[in-house]
């Protein structure tokens, strides 16, 4: 009867003395997991000492690193790849408004490909389009050769796009679209009732009623806007263009590494998201927003006659350029004697195939790949429930402390992670079996997706109503019990997609695990940037085809699972 | 205001509307006068919340059309279809549809802001339709904050505040506690009767439908099974499903026995019902001469006398007596059926005791098996 508002669930009294233990434990454990990365790079940017002598506190990284032009540069650079996200919301949010209110035919499968685009990874992505609009042989750039018209993928512009098509629309697409779907339709036909139009309704009650959630997905994309990297260094390299995330990378990989530079330019962008935070915290709470009917929305799709054949061919055609295109063209690419030479006799062959195919550091790789990703998959989902229920349903102490500790991984770009925990590895005793083991990676990886994985519990534990739980306690079952047979079952749906989105995020995780990864861990992403970035297209090519083909596999899986068990 | 019975202010033909191939609503046309409150009433899934969405505009009717005052506003013959913001109606959602970032004023002001009035012309009506419905002084509050029948109000406030031609109800009154139920379907029956605006309105509660109503359109599967004003249906209803929807139905099985007299139908407990005509609504066509007497409660009068039972009475066993204070709740069975009598605390009736039911002849419905 009531409405819910998301922001403030009603918590189940459960109190036992026990609660201040595992809070405090849960506290520490999660801080000592998110802090330490935080504070390694914040120390570590006062290092005024020499790569091997001790740490000595000074501003030297600081001063260098932003009196170096090329930071500047860098930052500009940043800045003006990152717009893409004004456009994208935009989009994104007519595409997710289309997609969940208007019946289009095709939807479904509009959909679906948005799906299978979040899932694949970037890398692969970025080598098809070189092969199409490369300057020199892009397939396009030829057909387009007689009007006089090239385009140049080695450009911002082209570092944009490529961002855009695969992973900045479709993802705001794809967490637009849930809450849409929770919107009570009735909100919006009450604005047009009253005699407001389409953009009346769209400007006066859906913007302002979604503006939390735009807001959210905004900022998140902007924050994986910044961080992004293997597209950067792929394309903007060669034509000198760094961007923030490639420049910290570029100062790595300097011999000696210049880690004070790089920790300080991560320091400050730690700030900035910290703002980013505080900003959006006083934004959200200043008002109650979108709101769930607990009685179940409303929901109706709006008849919109003959246009909507023109809006799902609209559609297709984005997720055709966006989606199937580079997967096509990566397939013919994988199968070529030289990449992107179409012009030579015969282009066509099999046999770099066969030789990835037989090659036993493919066959580790490969192998090493699924493990991370089972394995990053099951101890995430089973850590994330925990941590997720203990924050909605629980009454624990230090919850708003975990709340905001879960989050900070975001602001971290893979890349310092990853380094944070090397050094942890390498530094304390402790910790050195971890390094370049399965259980180091899977340990960096699990962190990586923690924001994600316990974001989503969290709102699958709040949207199940408590009554629900607490019949099956009240029918006598144990706690345990209780969690497995009821909890559990009614948000499977999420569980799978948190299973796929954490297996998929860890299989194709090349920034996060590069530093703490070996040879003898090397899955097949990071093997893909090895040879990519000593130019053998080729066999990168085929590792993307193979990546490609899990990210398909597992978003036909997660949507056939996720859609039994929703009906 | 009365509604005049002439002035026809909207008339909905052949609407018909599916979703995925089943049928909501199969050829439904009916008028709506000026000023009346017209109910539609019907078990869920009836196609009565379809049938306002459809003259809201909200949806498209597979075919028919509907006008409103002199202008079409649907038909799908030509292909004219007027959104829902240019219709001129209002509305109120059954789960309010109040929008959560913004205040009471906001609220009301929104119609009259798409609308383009002038600021103090807003500030004026604003105040006057917050005023009517009872929220002057929590203008600044926001919408959520607001109680249940309070938002019922703001909602009430919002869809008149532009004085539309015709406002929808959706089941308004579903979503409040009973006690406030009974009191906001007052409040509306004045508002009407002050305002004059023609209601249409939508709900499953017979109840609601009886005390609102000038006229009911009771619906079924997608149709309109009987349109006229509460005592027509419920003193005259079509069909037996129009019987059992509206008020207790109490059913005997009969056969018919011809003897000459006026129509007679006995029972199987060998009790004779003697109509004294057939009204309209009676069809007694079986060929087994089998047939079906309904009755209401209230036609049924406990006979203080012990004897054998006459023509036109029933007898029936006591089962169980339920005191409910001021009187008394009989569970009852005769024939085969069992049923419900309230009945007053003079009459000293207790369980398995028989007792004597005087039938009225001229309420007897009776319809074919």
């Amino acid at each position: 009867m009531a409405d819910v508002v998301i922001a403030a669930p009603s918590r189940a009294v459960w109190r036992q003395p026990s609660l201040i233990w595992s809070g405090l434990g849960l506290c520490a454990i999660i801080a000592a997991l998110t802090l330490t990365p935080v504070l390694f790079i914040i120390i570590n940017s006062f290092n005024a000492a020499p790569p091997s002598e001790n740490w000595r506190f000074g501003f030297d990284g600081w001063r260098e690193a932003f009196g170096s032009p090329r930071t500047l540069a860098a930052i500009g650079y940043t800045f003006i790849l990152n717009i893409r996200s004004v456009v994208a919301i935009a989009v994104a949010f007519l595409f997710s408004w289309l997609l969940v209110r208007v019946r289009i035919p095709g939807g479904n499968f509009i959909e679906f490909s948005l799906w299978i685009a979040y899932f694949l990874p970037s890398l692969p992505l970025a080598l098809s389009w070189i092969l199409l609009l490369d300057p020199n042989y892009g397939l396009i750039n030829q057909f387009l050769k007689p009007l006089g018209i090239g385009f140049n993928i080695y450009s911002l512009l082209g570092i944009a796009w490529i961002h855009l098509t695969a992973t900045t629309i479709p993802i705001m697409t794809i967490l637009l679209a849930p809450v849409l779907r929770q919107l009570d339709a009735s909100l919006e036909e009450a604005a047009r009732m009253c005699g407001a139009g389409s953009w009346q309704t769209f400007r006066r009650v859906l913007i302002p009623l979604l503006s939390p959630a735009l807001f959210t997905v905004f900022l998140a994309s902007l924050i994986r806007g910044l961080e992004a990297f293997q597209v950067e260094l792929l394309l903007g390299k060669p034509i000198g263009v760094f961007v923030y995330a490639t420049r910290i990378y570029d100062l790595i990989q300097w011999e000696p590494p210049l880690f004070p530079q790089a920790m300080a330019l991560s320091t400050l962008f730690l700030g900035l998201l910290f703002v980013l935070a505080l900003f959006y915290q006083r934004f959200t709470s200043k008002r109650a927003f979108a709101t769930i009917s607990a009685r179940g929305v409303s929901f109706r799709l709006m008849d919109i006659g003959r246009v909507r054949y023109a809006i799902a061919a609209l559609l297709i055609v984005f997720v055709a350029i966006s989606v199937y295109l580079p997967l096509v063209v990566l397939v013919v690419g994988s199968l070529m004697k030289l990449f992107g030479f179409f012009s030579i006799k015969d282009p066509f062959s099999t046999r770099h195939w066969m030789l990835v195919l037989s090659d036993p550091v493919f066959l580790s790789a490969i192998r090493n790949s699924i493990a991370l990703g089972i394995g990053t998959a099951v101890i995430g989902l089973f850590c994330y429930c925990l941590i997720g229920y203990a924050l909605v349903r629980t009454e624990v102490v230090g919850r708003s402390l975990v709340n905001l500790l879960v989050w900070l991984p975001w602001a971290i770009p893979g890349i310092l992670l990853g380094l944070a925990f090397l050094w942890l590895f390498l530094s304390a005793p402790v910790f050195s079996p971890l390094y370049g083991s399965y259980l180091g990676l899977v340990l960096v990886l699990l962190i990586k997706e923690m924001p994600i994985g316990v974001h989503m519990t969290k709102t699958a534990f709040v949207q199940i109503a408590e009554e629900l739980e607490q019949v099956g306690r009240v029918c006598g079952a144990q706690w345990f019990y209780n969690f497995r047979r009821i909890v559990v079952p009614l948000i499977s749906p999420v569980l799978v997609s948190i299973f796929a989105i954490v297996f998929m995020g860890a299989v194709r995780d090349i920034d996060t695990i590069i530093l703490v990864g070996t040879a003898s861990t090397r899955p097949l992403s990071i093997l893909m940037m090895e040879y990519s970035m000593a130019g053998e297209m080729q066999a990168a090519s085929i590792l993307g085809v193979i990546l490609s083909l899990f990210a398909v596999a597992i978003a036909l899986v997660s949507r056939k699972i996720g859609l039994r068990s929703a009906t | 205001m009365q509604p005049s019975l002439s002035a026809v202010i909207l008339k909905a033909q052949g609407l018909s509307k599916s979703y995925n191939g089943v049928c909501a609503l199969d050829q439904v046309s009916f008028e709506v006068y000026e000023s009346e409150i017209l109910v539609l009433l019907g078990p869920s899934g009836c196609g009565k919340s379809t049938t306002l969405r459809l003259l809201a505009g909200l949806e498209r009717p597979d075919s028919g059309a509907v006008r409103l005052k002199e202008t079409l506003v649907v038909d799908s013959q030509s292909g004219i279809f007027i959104p829902a913001e240019k219709r001129n109606m209002g509305m109120v959602f059954q789960a309010f549809a109040v929008w959560p970032h913004l205040t009471v004023e906001e609220h009301v002001a929104f119609p009259l802001l798409v609308r383009r009035c002038a600021k103090n012309e807003i500030a004026k009506r604003v105040h006057r339709a917050l005023e009517f419905v009872g929220l002057a002084g929590l203008e600044s509050r926001l919408s959520t904050q607001l109680s249940g029948g309070q938002q019922q109000r703001l909602a009430l406030a919002r869809a008149l505040v532009y004085e539309p031609d015709i406002l929808l109800l959706d089941e308004p009154l579903s979503n409040l506690d009973a006690q406030l139920r009974q009191q906001m379907r007052l409040e509306l029956k004045n508002l009407q009767r002050q305002l004059g605006t023609t209601f249409i309105f939508v709900t499953h509660d017979q109840d609601e439908a009886m005390t609102l109503a000038h006229r009911v359109a009771l619906m079924r599967d997608g149709k309109i099974e009987q349109l006229g004003t509460p005592d027509e249906v419920y003193d005259n209803p079509k069909s037996l499903f129009v019987h059992t929807f509206l008020g207790t139905s109490i059913r005997f099985e009969g056969k018919w026995r011809e003897d000459g007299g006026s129509p007679c139908l006995e029972l199987m407990n060998r009790s004779r019902l003697r109509l004294n005509a057939l009204s309209d609504g009676t069809k007694i066509v079986a060929a087994d001469g089998r047939a079906l007497a309904a009755l209401r409660a209230e036609d049924l009068q406990i006979v203080e006398e012990r004897r054998p039972p006459q023509e036109n009475e029933i007898e029936a066993e006591v089962r169980d007596v339920i005191n409910l204070g001021d009187r008394y709740e009989l569970a009852l069975k005769a024939c085969d059926t069992e049923f419900v009598l309230e009945v007053s605390k003079r009459h000293h009736v207790r369980a398995g005791e028989l007792v004597l039911l005087a039938v009225d002849p001229a309420r007897i419905r009776v319809w074919p098996m």
